[in-house]
């Protein structure tokens, strides 16, 4: 039985190489499914000013500042 | 059949041996080519199937097509496979669906006797062939599918290497 040589991706495929010269090439699997993008989100100004003024209260309490 | 090497000792071994080969997958529209072998081999089983659109199979054996079919059906099987491949399921029933691996063969799978080349691509003519033996190839194989939804595809053999 003949090794194999070589072994790697080509694009789609994968590529076997055996050392009597036999080379096979195999669609790699397709997903079928893909992974749902997480939304993005973009506050306002004022939805930042909120979150500083929340935070800078969160700090008062805690003692920090 | 593999050359026979005498070791002595009566011990025989065969020094050409087959390495089997199996694909259980899908390929995303438009399809393509599946599998390529440049070498020597055996072919077992080649199907495929889809839902309710348009499948297309050629198989290239040593530079020839020996199978070229398009089924239009909901959800059923062809290309080329032995009886034995097929199971029932126990939670199926035997006239409702059988597999060939992981690919589901619906009681309306036409039968059809190979070689099968048929040159209409679209006029839905795809069949289902029982071989007896495993088609062998010399110097290469080719498996295109092609489909505009997903193609399911199972495909087995050996590869002498």
């Amino acid at each position: 039985m003949s090794k194999i040589i070589s072994n790697y991706i080509d694009g789609d495929y994968k590529v076997t190489e055996y050392g009597n010269g036999t080379v096979v090439r195999s669609l790699i699997s397709e997903l079928t499914t893909t992974e749902p993008q997480p939304t993005s989100n973009n506050p306002t100004n004022s939805e930042i000013a909120q979150m500083i003024s929340d935070l800078q209260a969160d700090l008062i309490i805690a003692g920090v500042i | 059949m593999g050359n026979l090497i005498n070791l002595g000792k009566s011990e025989l071994i065969s020094d050409n041996l087959y390495e089997p080969f199996s694909y259980e997958s899908s390929i995303a529209n438009p399809g393509g080519e599946i599998l390529n072998i440049s070498g020597s081999g055996f072919l077992s089983h080649s199907v495929v199937n889809c839902a309710a659109q348009e499948s297309r199979l050629r198989i290239t054996v040593d530079g020839v097509i020996l199978y070229h079919g398009n089924l239009i059906d909901s959800n059923n099987t062809h290309g080329i496979t032995s009886e034995n491949n097929l199971i029932v399921k126990s939670t199926e029933t035997v006239v409702s669906t059988r597999r060939a691996y992981s690919v589901g063969v619906g009681q309306a799978a036409s039968p059809g006797t190979y070689p099968y080349n048929n040159s209409n691509e679209t006029d839905g003519n795809g069949r289902l062939i029982f071989i007896d033996s495993p088609i062998y190839f010399e110097n290469s194989l080719v498996i295109e599918g092609f489909s505009n939804i997903t193609l399911n595809y199972s495909i087995r053999g050996g590869l002498l290497t």
